[in-house]
């Protein structure tokens, strides 16, 4: 269930190689951030983006809240770390691995196909490379990011996993193109 | 379709992706007020043809709730601004002053 693959007008693809965590705390505050750097390496990113190093990924989700990706094999370790380094101060820390899924969006098309599922701005001018941004797929909320202007990730529950895939999969069906790929 | 600027995601937000919260700047009556202060509280609320205030929530976003002044009217969005205060600031107000000469909701003008 966990990988799995369409080949549409872009390819979408499911991917489980990332532990995901939830911190909840005050992205401004400077000990928060040099737990986390010191932790995971990764700056606090700017509102509306994410930020990373190597495979580990820092997302901004609100003012108080923080995605963090990090490679599956590391995330136990990472996890643990973050607990020690974060101790003392007022913070929320969970491990949402197992309620999230990944998909990717590959193609010259790939903001065409979010363009076509959320209501939010998904042009190359408004929604550039390091973008993130939480909105709603069709029926479901999700979180996008732009990893290149070829490739999108999308964020969603693992409740509605295959809803969103068959969303993204009808989306990117061939001959489905709202403009013909430059 | 009513498209709002969430002050704290930073970008606009269609009606879709956001909760209605009714009426902006209530004050809470609770123990020890009085019968119609409370039922003010609960009930009371105005209903305008024109300049409004109202809370949001920023629900498939950040999940933050924040304020929207805007004309019922014509659907026109003067501004947004967070949820931490209890009266609209001025630039707000200013800007509705600009295209609403002599306005006035509940306490505020």
């Amino acid at each position: 269930m966990s990988e799995r693959e369409f080949q549409g007008y872009v390819t979408i693809r499911q991917h489980s190689d990332h532990s995901m965590f939830t911190l909840r705390a005050s992205l401004a505050s400077s000990k928060v951030k040099a737990a986390l750097k010191t932790c995971l390496n990764v700056a606090v990113p700017k509102r509306g983006t994410y930020a990373q190093t190597g495979e580990t990924l820092l997302a901004w989700m609100s003012p108080d809240e923080l995605l963090i990706m990090v490679p599956k094999d590391a995330g136990g370790a990472a996890f643990a770390a973050l607990e020690q380094a974060l101790d003392g101060l007022h913070y929320l820390l969970a491990d949402v691995s197992d309620a999230r899924v990944r998909f990717t969006i590959e193609g010259g098309s790939a903001r065409e196909v979010v363009a076509k599922l959320a209501p939010m701005d998904a042009s190359a001018a408004q929604f550039g490379v390091g973008s993130f941004a939480r909105s709603r797929f069709a029926q479901v909320a999700g979180a996008i990011f732009v990893e290149q202007e070829d490739r999108l990730s999308l964020i969603c529950f693992r409740s509605v996993q295959d809803y969103v895939f068959a969303l993204l999969c009808g989306a990117a069906k061939p001959g489905s193109e709202v403009r013909a790929q430059s | 379709m009513l498209i709002l600027n969430c002050p704290y995601c930073g970008c606009y937000k269609d009606e879709t992706e956001l909760s209605a919260g009714g009426e902006a700047h209530l004050k809470r009556f609770g123990p020890g007020a009085s019968d119609a202060e409370f039922e003010g509280y609960l009930f009371g609320r105005v209903n305008p043809k024109g300049v409004h205030f109202e809370r949001w929530r920023c629900a498939s976003g950040c999940g933050k709730w924040f304020h929207a002044a805007r004309c019922t009217a014509t659907l026109e969005v003067f501004g947004t601004y967070k949820a931490q205060t209890l009266k609209p600031p001025q630039a707000i107000k200013d800007a509705i002053s600009a295209k609403r000469p002599g306005w006035t909701w509940r306490d505020f003008s």
